[in-house]
């Protein structure tokens, strides 16, 4: 459905978008994952038509969106990171608004314009104006506005930021029906959880590359199966490479109170940690994770995902 | 077409269930002429009375003569006197109670008979403009008249005074038949300069009445203030419109539509045409709230191709001063500092005529002059379509590349705004 | 205190944080002053222009044109193509006419947007030189001096007269330039009014919308310091507007502000407290920062020009300027009249401070209501 070809994007000196290439399959649910500064919502800026990329190109089902953007405009969805909505007006009237943008009209609207309210579960309070609706509603409805007008693909950048748990759950379960008809959805998170639980296939990015790609399978055994071991404590930096300069071991960070290790699952971690307590490393902590997201974060950057 | 109306219809929509700024917008006009109708035009009196107060110590007939002359049934039309005992006067004054105090001094008609200069002391209220000069002019009128008179019957009142005094001899039959041979003699040498008078000033102090019975000055000061106003207000009401355009960006919901199947010219004509919607709708009600106080239907060509073209030229100034402007904060503050300095500059507030000349210059090159001066041909002058077709080529020239300038730096605005 | 004053300097932090604050606080107010003081009414700043246009020429002519002067008529020769508010025609014959005894009628044409009180007064003064003529002549005729025209009507003219009127103003007040002595005291209030309503308004809903008011609230302050706070920040902004102007109106436009700081300072103090405490009962009782400005914009104009702030008192029927003084402008523009014109002290603004003191409470205390009405 989606083809990125190296596609970048420059403010002077800083590469927000450095030559990244990615395809998104047709009813694929598919993640972008990286920190707040990576280029994801840069990458969907573009994707959506409203930034010109410096170099690479975009297609959309064969179609260049540089050469013919109204036409993929018409067929995409967005859903953008801070809620776009007319806040005077009801849910109904702003869904009637984007629906009729998208060319919906007449009898197809008003069923287009139910069912999303339905969907959404804000059938009861479609009248009220947007302004009343606490933040979780107003993310449904910014959610179903992307949708209302059935588009083959929607954007969704980051769509549950700063609301509470019970409504991301509704949300990620909107996401999972959407994929699920077939809609093929592009997805945009730092949420470790939502790409595990979501997505099909998943990219990490960081500093305006794509780190990895695959589906969560693939993405773990890139990790290798090992465990990250973590030790916590008063040491320096030097005095806790030297710990961790263990055979079998790769130190992933070193730094003042700090000791990350990749070790082998199961025994390997005992063994690791084994060595590094006999030599005597002042450690006040000690935590180990299986192969996840997480480590494969950290194993390719060196940093976590929340850093 | 389709998606323009959805535009449009979109954003009134939004501005209807937002309406105390605009409600604001159109009460002004309306409130601003009313209250200058009020304060100018009520009772019919288009000026207000000069307040005198006399404090006259005198008793004799001169000091009567001057002291009556302010209530004459002409003078009561224009004073509103006032007398006061000794010493009365001058804290009514003080206390800004009156425009002017004339204080008339003891032994006045004794004075005047004698032959001895006498002076009247007029105290003039400091915080008044005109009012108190007004009654100077007419106090120096009746000292001259006082005047002239004690030096033109000098002779006849010489020979006069020794009668008047409390216990002055009556005079005898002789000396009656001399005064008046001497009065007789001081007429006959005043005849042909003022009996009648040489000169005479021909309808003095006579105001303009409404011309007919049924105007009243009220109804004649609304209107002659409310297209300025409103040619004010208007310009603010589109300016409500293109701020939108800002104010959109801002809100996120610009860049959703721009990720939408509509382009940045398609999103600006939107906003011109709710632009140009908003200012139709103010039009609307300045017109039907005009049409109550109008005497006679002005020419609707004139008036609706005015109309047209002012519409044009708010739409055009605010898509520039906004496209220039870059954010919604900078539009809105120089907006209002530039729409301000243009109303007092074009005559929305002071008669143009009223401004020094370099001004009155300068005024021609707002459209607030020439939208001001077009509604006032048309409805005070009764004037038609050709005498309002300068005004509006004008409007129309000065709008069409307001806006295009506008376009250019709105669309590039927009652009950004769809990026950010 | 020290919280009050912290809470009232962070709002002034914030307008001053705010570029168009020197605009709307300063500038602007400025070229009000000087745009108004160009009108005294009628055109010439304070003068009744009249426009005479001698056609004869003749000695007794040009005699009586000038006896046509006053303290506020000017009088100007006809300049063609300069467009005349008040005309007076000396027709061809006036001097022969008026030896010969044939009545000469003038008349004083009248542009139709001529102000009628400078129209009045400059007939005044026609009909003043009219009377000093004809006597001048009856005299002349008298002594038998008629015939030698303009040096015996002149030596007439410069004697002193038996009947004289001694003309001056009431108080002790200076003169200023007329028109600014309307504009710099009208415009200083409108101005001071305005900005502070808006400013406070705008600032108070904003608060109220964001949610930092309610987060002042939670903390250790109590609410009446939180109101009192915002209340004082007001007062110093307007405080500081104040006397901004009152230098501009000093040293540039040579207005004086009277004899006495001290009833000027209670004055101006009473109206800070006043209009401050508006803005916090408009800021506290709407919704938005729009509801607070164009509610704050058009009350201002309304009080403004129905209490005296554009036009002098003079112009007002009488029962209007006493309905006015349900506004608190009505009151401080009597107080500054007190001061500037009459040149009056203390005495003449205790009354008027008094009143803006009550007005600043009662708004003060509705503006308490309400605000703990809308938090609730």
């Amino acid at each position: 459905m989606f083809q990125v070809q190296h596609l970048t994007k420059r403010y002077g000196d800083l590469r927000a978008v450095d030559g990244i290439s990615f395809e998104v399959r047709r009813g694929e649910l598919y993640g972008l994952l990286g920190p707040n500064g990576a280029g994801k919502t840069t990458t969907m800026s573009m994707l959506s038509g409203l930034l010109s990329p410096d170099e690479g190109r975009i297609l959309f089902d064969g179609v260049d969106l540089a050469a013919k953007p109204l036409e993929v405009k018409a067929r995409l969805g967005v859903v953008p990171q801070e809620p776009a909505l007319y806040a005077t007006l009801s849910a109904r009237e702003n869904l009637r608004f984007w629906g009729g943008l998208y060319g919906l009209a007449g009898s197809a609207l008003d069923k287009a314009v139910d069912r999303v309210l339905e969907e959404t579960g804000l059938a009861v309070r479609a009248k009220e104006p947007v302004k009343n609706f606490s933040g979780g509603m107003k993310r449904r409805l910014n959610l179903g506005i992307g949708l209302v007008h059935r588009p083959q693909a929607v954007l969704m950048d980051e769509p549950t930021v700063g609301i509470d748990v019970q409504a991301r759950l509704n949300i990620l379960q909107v996401v999972r029906d959407v994929a699920a008809a077939g809609t093929t959805v592009l997805y945009t998170t730092h949420y470790l959880e939502e790409v595990e639980t979501l997505c099909d296939r998943i990219a990490i990015m960081d500093h305006g590359k794509i780190l990895a790609e695959g589906t969560l399978d693939e993405l773990k055994r890139q990790v290798g199966g090992k465990d990250l071991l973590t030790v916590t404590g008063t040491f320096d930096a030097e005095t806790a490479r030297k710990a961790g300069a263990i055979d079998g071991a790769q130190v992933l960070t070193a730094e003042n109170g700090r000791l990350l290790l990749s070790v082998e699952g199961g025994r390997g971690a005992v063994e690791a940690l084994t060595a590094i307590l006999a030599g005597k490393l002042p450690a006040e902590g000690i935590t180990i994770q299986p192969p996840s997201l997480s480590a494969l974060f950290l194993n390719l950057t060196g940093r976590e995902l929340r850093d | 077409m389709r998606r323009l109306l959805l535009l449009v219809s979109k954003d009134l929509k939004r501005k209807l269930r937002a309406p105390v700024g605009l409600a604001v917008l159109l009460a002004f006009p309306i409130v601003f002429a009313g209250m200058l109708a009020l304060v100018f035009g009520s009772s019919g009196d288009s000026t207000p009375k000069v307040r005198l107060v006399v404090e006259n110590r005198d008793t004799g007939f001169a000091a009567s003569a001057l002291s009556s002359a302010f209530t004459s049934k002409q003078m009561a039309e224009h004073f509103d006197v006032r007398t006061v005992g000794k010493g009365e006067g001058a804290a009514l004054i003080e206390a800004g109670e009156a425009s002017a105090l004339l204080v008339i001094p003891e032994h006045l008609t004794q004075d005047v008979l004698d032959g001895k200069p006498v002076t009247l002391e007029m105290v003039r209220n400091p915080a008044e403009g005109i009012l108190p000069e007004v009654a100077e002019q007419l106090a120096r009128v009746l000292t001259e008249v006082l005047d002239g008179g004690a030096r033109v019957l000098r002779q006849p009142l010489s020979d006069l005074r020794p009668y008047l005094g409390e216990g002055s001899p009556a005079p005898t039959d002789s000396n009656v038949i001399e005064i008046s041979l001497a009065v007789k003699r001081t007429i006959e040498g005043a005849e042909g300069l003022v009996f009648p008078p040489a000169i005479t000033l021909k309808g003095a102090f006579e105001e303009k009445k409404p011309e007919k019975s049924d105007e009243n000055t009220g109804s004649l000061i609304f209107l002659a203030v409310l297209p300025g106003v409103a040619v004010y207000a208007l310009f603010l009401v589109a300016d409500n419109g293109m701020r939108d355009v800002l104010a959109e960006g801002t809100l996120g919901t610009m860049r959703r539509q721009l990720a939408g199947p509509i382009g940045p010219g398609t999103l600006l004509l939107g906003k011109g045409l709710y632009a140009g919607a908003l200012a139709l709708i103010a039009l609307a009600v300045f017109s039907a709230v005009a049409a109550v106080f109008l005497p006679r239907v002005p020419s609707i060509p004139g008036y609706l191709l005015l109309s047209l073209a002012l519409i044009l030229a708010v739409v055009g100034c605010s898509a520039l001063i906004y496209g220039l402007a870059g954010t919604e904060r900078k539009g809105a503050t120089f907006a209002s500092a530039i729409y301000l300095v243009m109303g007092f500059l074009g005559g929305s507030f002071v008669d143009v005529t009223n401004l020094p000349k370099g001004m009155q210059a300068i005024a021609h090159w707002t459209p607030f002059y020439w939208a001001t001066s077009g509604y006032r041909t048309l409805l005070e002058k009764g004037g038609g379509l050709a005498d309002v077709l300068p005004a509006i080529a004008v409007l129309t020239v000065l709008g069409a590349t307001l806006l295009l300038a506008g376009s250019v730096f709105l669309k590039k605005g927009v652009a950004r705004g769809g990026a950010a | 205190m020290r919280k009050v004053l912290g809470l009232a300097l962070n709002d002034l932090r914030l307008t001053v944080r705010d570029k168009a604050s020197f605009f709307w606080l300063l500038a602007l107010p400025i070229g009000l002053m000087a745009f108004f003081g160009m009108f005294g009414g009628g055109g010439g700043g304070g003068k009744a222009r009249l426009t005479v246009v001698d056609e004869d020429g003749g000695w007794l002519a040009k005699s009586f044109v000038q006896q046509i002067a006053g303290q506020q008529v000017e009088v100007v020769p006809a300049k063609p193509g300069e467009a005349r508010v008040r005309t007076l025609v000396i027709p061809k014959g006036f001097t022969a006419n008026v030896l010969a005894g044939k009545q000469q009628m003038l008349a004083v044409v009248k542009d139709k947007d001529a102000d009628t009180g400078f129209s009045m007064a400059a007939e005044a003064a026609v009909l003043r030189a009219i009377t000093t003529t004809l006597a001048h002549l009856v005299e002349m005729k008298q002594t038998g001096t008629l015939a030698q025209g303009t040096p015996a009507f002149t030596a007439l003219s410069a004697r002193e007269p038996l009947v004289r009127l001694a003309v001056r103003q009431a108080g002790h007040g200076q003169a200023v330039p007329q028109g600014r002595q309307q504009s710099v005291p009208g415009i200083l209030t409108m101005t001071v009014l305005m900005m502070t309503v808006i400013y406070g308004g705008v600032f108070l809903t904003l608060e109220k919308s964001e949610g930092t008011l309610r987060r002042q609230l939670a903390g250790p302050v109590g609410r009446a310091h939180v109101f009192a706070g915002k209340l004082l920040g007001r007062v110093i902004i307007a405080g500081v507007q104040i006397v901004l102007l009152l230098v501009v109106g000093r040293f540039l436009f040579k207005v004086s502000f009277g004899h006495s700081p001290l009833a000027l300072a209670l004055l101006l103090s009473a109206y800070a407290f006043c209009v401050a405490g508006l803005a916090t009962l408009l800021g506290a009782v709407l919704k938005n920062p729009e509801q607070a400005s164009a509610l704050g914009w058009i009350a201002s104009m309304v009080m403004a020009a129905l209490g005296g702030c554009w036009w002098p008192s003079e112009v007002v029927p009488r029962w209007l300027w006493k309905a006015s003084h349900i506004f608190p402008t009505a009151w401080a523009m009597d107080a500054f009249h007190a001061l500037i014109s009459f040149g009056r002290g203390l005495e003449a603004v205790w009354l008027p401070a008094l009143v803006l003191f009550g007005f600043g409470a009662l708004f003060s205390l509705l503006g308490v209501r309400f605000l703990r009405a809308a938090l609730a």
